[in-house]
């Protein structure tokens, strides 16, 4: 019972604080007063848009908006489609709101065509997902450092990893800029489908989300070699950091957040941030954090602004397209 | 003999009333949308999951798997009786099952699809209770190089689905070039999309053969000089001789359709392609497919509904997704608090024998709610096709539309629409564009994976055993032909 | 000129693919073909629009040479002006909505091109297009572009 009260109690002292910024900054409160878009931009039933019907459960549950909102899904063009409506129908519409992550920022990057994140005005980041370096539990090396020491006895590209998608990969660019030497990347539609290769031994390791292989490494059929943080990750206690075993490689998450339409002014921008304060800090949603093996990363406005041109720098950097 | 145990206990957990109806729910649901085009399985599991949230996650996995088999049932409906598919994986059935309609037997077609479904989802359920984790370890061996192998064996199809052979391969090369538009997997960057952040995605695969088969069809038939003759419904159940047709195609298409749906990568859609290409081969008369033969529907619905059972077999045997769809009912599990792993079947036994059990309960639904609604559902061709073919029309706008919520893929609709009905007036076949367009993506992309892991050596294709088999198998389909035409010509000669 | 007149929908469908295949061709060309170890973007479509051309070809020789007579089709016409209808209602649905748009599209085949009584035609037409909007939109919460009306 323990947790669960003192989680309450935080709860509980979250929300006043949330309000009260809210309250200093908005000169003339804002409230919504017809039914709400909320933006998707991503299929129905992947991870973003489970975590978009979480939050929109959240906010009707705790009744944190008066009006009805609608869960609008613009998939395609990984994020690009989503954001190519709301820069077409909904500039300056405080009555929509859009989920965003690392992809719709990753997306431009690549593909010149879609609109970029500039089209939103950001509003909160919600959470980080960590990646993981995993090998399957027959593997010989026992730690990334290992690992790193035999790619080097080898011919370059002789350890393959098989990736779920561009995040992935630009892990993989991270751990070899750090550790100096060549890996194989070959790149799959899902992490599911990486997963699968590298229980195959068709590859020898995988860079992924704790959530894609938990059940995997509790049953020791993969085992974990190293996280990308400064610091340990709470739920994975036993797996030591990059710069732990001397792997300069910097801290490297993937986010996820909220935001409003370009345009947006300050009032409506203020009031989702407080919706969205209330969101992180209810029970429900730190469950979902948990249950996801992700991070609480609650970072409002301004910074969570400055937090996006710092990674834009970083995932430029590692794609090879400086701006 | 603790199958038998395990699976009395999961029988008694799948009949309390509230599992019942859960078991129920999910396959009428499933029904539904599988018969609505654009709107699958993946889609109506996830509007359904947010209402989930709290409940046993038993009563939502029996839930779900039943939306997932039931579907493959439902897509049979539209796809037999206006030409438009429903879903993906009966895209095969609108060929031979549209035919029979025509000629007044779709209560035939329907209640063939119907049992052929119910006996290759038992047989499959029992393949998923007695082989899953030798299957699924098994499946495991499947990398790039047997990928690529496996689709090369499908893409000899090309030319056997339709009537004429260049033609065939044509559209079918016409299927492959639109494959590769949109954002490439292998870098992440786009190619033939013009700045289109509409074509980024692709060439959505449901709206092309809606467009191809449906919009197509109501064209072709609406330009008719002389009205189409209203269709008679002669007997609303397969005869006894239909039966005994389709008996052999139903059971190849179950084995089909389990084995192939245990593999990750592929699903239901390329086992009811493969059905439908080996009971051609094997037909005594392939000159009746497309013209209304039974075993054209009997092989494939059988083996849609069978991989649908096969793509359980990684999801509950090792923890890693079959299909879309599974992959949406594994995070569905996570959300409960059921950590999906290698041990699922021991760590979670009640609720993994509760879902096998009640598949079988929901397949016997499936079967009683089927067999009259096929006599049920073909009285609906008495109605004159002036009446009938505008709803079809925005029936296919409104499925489209659904499908990513697009205003530009009910333009690609109406577009391959209107080439669907110019390839039907000179005779091209549609079949294998659909089929190019499914295979072209799984095919570039095991090709340029194979080659990565190799080094660039194309050997890697041969010295593997699978996929050296699967080649050779593909080279044997190509050259059978041409070496029996020169046997029996030597033999004359 | 007669084999214009006789196979010239053939013919016409025939350039369709092959000016694909040459489109395909060009844009690929520009595209990197080869990336380390494996082809990259460029070379599958490339080999893709080579062979949709000579295949096209020679799919529409052997058609043309096998025959030479026309067999009898329906005249294109009323094929046309289904499509344009539905065109015209796909124009239509984000302004007016899904359900006036296809309404409207209905009743036109309905009535026009088909001749149907006008009473049934737009009971037809209002019938389908409600029951698509309840189904889509207030069952599976498929959100179908509203008119200025609100549905």
């Amino acid at each position: 019972m323990m947790p669960t009260r003192r989680s309450l109690l935080k709860t509980a002292a979250a929300l006043p604080l949330a309000t009260g910024t809210f309250a200093a900054f908005a000169q003339t409160p804002w409230v919504p007063t017809r039914e709400v878009e909320f933006v998707v931009p991503f299929a129905v039933g992947g991870g973003a848009d489970l975590l978009a019907r979480i939050v929109h459960k959240i906010i009707q549950d705790e009744k944190l908006v008066p009006v009805p909102i609608a869960l609008n899904n613009r998939p395609g063009g990984g994020g690009a489609t989503g954001l190519g409506y709301v820069t077409a129908r909904k500039i300056g519409d405080p009555h929509t709101i859009i989920l965003v992550n690392g992809t719709t920022q990753i997306t431009p990057i690549l593909n010149p065509a879609a609109k970029t994140l500039s089209e939103v005005r950001p509003v909160m980041n919600v959470m980080l997902d960590d990646f993981v370096l995993f090998v399957r539990g027959d593997a010989p090396w026992k730690n990334a450092a290992e690992f790193v020491a035999d790619a080097k006895t080898k011919p370059p590209k002789s350890l393959a990893f098989a990736t779920g998608g561009t995040t992935d990969i630009m892990a993989i660019t991270v751990f070899a800029k750090a550790t100096g030497a060549e890996y194989n990347a070959l790149n799959f539609n899902s992490g599911g489908e990486a997963l699968t290769q590298l229980l195959g031994g068709h590859v020898q390791a995988c860079m992924g989300n704790p959530l894609e292989f938990m059940g995997h490494l509790q049953s020791k059929a993969v085992r974990a070699l190293g996280v990308f943080r400064d610091n340990r990750f709470a739920a994975l206690p036993d797996v030591p950091t990059m710069k732990e075993q001397g792997i300069a490689a910097p801290n490297f998450q993937m986010w996820r957040g909220m935001a409003v339409p370009r345009g947006t002014a300050d009032a409506p921008s203020l009031y989702w941030e407080g919706v969205f304060a209330k969101v992180v800090a209810t029970p429900a949603f730190k469950a979902y954090i948990a249950e996801n093996i992700a991070s609480e990363a609650p970072i409002p406005g301004a910074a969570f602004e400055r937090f996006l041109a710092d990674q834009e720098k970083l995932y430029r950097e590692l794609l090879g397209k400086p701006a | 003999m603790s199958v038998v145990y395990d699976l009395a206990a999961g029988f008694a957990g799948a009949m309390t009333p509230w599992n019942l109806l859960m078991c129920f729910a999910g396959v009428f649901a499933g029904q539904i949308v599988g018969a609505l085009p654009g709107i699958g399985p993946s889609s109506a599991i996830a509007l359904l999951l947010p209402l989930t949230f709290g409940a046993d996650p038993t009563s939502a996995i029996i839930l779900f798997a039943g939306i997932y088999y039931g579907a493959q049932y439902g897509g049979t409906l539209t796809s037999v009786l206006i030409s438009v598919p429903g879903e993906p994986s009966s895209v095969m059935t609108s060929i031979d099952g549209y035919q029979m309609a025509l000629q007044g037997r779709a209560g035939a077609a329907l209640g063939i699809a119907a049992i052929g479904s119910f006996i290759a989802g038992t047989l499959s359920t029992i393949g998923l209770m007695l082989l899953a984790p030798p299957m699924a370890k098994a499946a495991l061996a499947f990398g790039p190089p047997e990928y690529f192998a496996l689709v090369v064996l499908g893409l000899t199809a090309l030319a056997a689905v339709g009537g004429s052979v260049l033609k065939g391969l044509t559209t079918g090369m016409f299927g492959l070039l639109i494959s590769t538009i949109g954002i490439d997997q292998q870098t992440g960057v786009a190619r033939f999309a013009f700045d289109q952040i509409w074509l980024l995605d692709g060439v959505g695969f449901i709206v092309l053969s809606v467009a191809l088969f449906g919009v197509g069809e109501v064209l072709s038939s609406a330009g008719m000089a002389t009205p189409r003759p209203i269709t008679t419904v002669k007997n609303l159940l397969p005869s006894r001789a239909e039966w005994k047709q389709s008996r052999m195609p139903i059971l190849r298409g179950s084995v089909i359709g389990f084995f192939v749906g245990v593999l990750p990568a592929t699903g239901a859609t390329i086992a009811s392609f493969l059905a439908y290409i080996v009971e051609k081969k094997v037909a005594k008369d392939p000159s009746r497919f497309g013209k209304g033969a039974i075993e054209g529907v009997a092989g494939p619905e059988s083996s849609n509904n069978a991989a649908a059972a096969g793509a359980m077999v990684p999801m509950l045997a090792l923890g890693v997704p079959g299909s879309g769809t599974t992959a949406i009912i594994l995070g569905a599990l996570i959300m409960f608090g059921v950590r999906p792993g290698p041990e699922l079947f021991e760590k979670n036994a009640t609720l993994v024998w509760t879902v096998i059990a009640s598949m079988y309960i929901g397949n016997v639904i499936l079967l009683i709610m089927n067999l009259p609604l096929a006599g049920l559902f073909a009285q609906l061709l008495r109605v004159p096709y002036s009446w009938l073919y505008p709803p079809i029309l925005a029936l296919c706008v409104a499925g489209v539309y659904s499908q990513a919520n697009s205003i530009e893929d009910v333009w690609m609709l109406i577009g391959f629409g209107a080439l669907g009905w110019a390839m039907m007036r000179y005779d091209w076949p549609a079949a294998p564009m659909i089929l190019g367009l499914v295979l072209g993506t799984i095919f570039e992309n095991a090709l340029r994976q194979s080659m990565t892991l190799s080094h660039g050596s194309a050997a890697i294709f041969f010295t593997r055993p699978i996929s050296a088999v699967l080649l050779a198998c593909a080279a044997a389909a190509v050259l059978a032909p041409f070496i029996y035409k020169l046997a029996t010509s030597r033999r004359t000669a | 000129m007669n084999l214009l007149r006789a196979k010239g929908g053939e013919i016409a469908l025939c350039l369709f693919f092959v000016a694909t295949g040459v489109f395909w061709i060009a844009v690929a060309a520009g595209l990197p073909l080869w990336d380390g170890f494996a082809p990259a973007t460029g070379l599958l479509p490339l080999v893709f629009g080579a062979l949709l051309v000579v295949l096209a070809v020679a799919a529409t020789l052997v058609d043309v040479v096998a025959s030479s007579e026309t067999p009898d089709r329906a005249p294109a016409g009323r094929a046309i002006m289904v499509l344009l209808a539905v065109a015209a209602g796909a124009a239509g649905i984000e302004t007016a909505g899904f359900f006036a748009s296809m309404f409207v599209t209905m009743l036109f085949l309905f009535r026009v091109a088909e001749k149907r009584p006008l009473l049934s035609s737009v009971l037809a037409s209002a019938g389908t297009a409600l029951f698509l909007t309840l189904v889509f939109r207030t069952w599976l919460g498929v959100p179908l572009p509203a008119g200025p009306w609100g549905f």
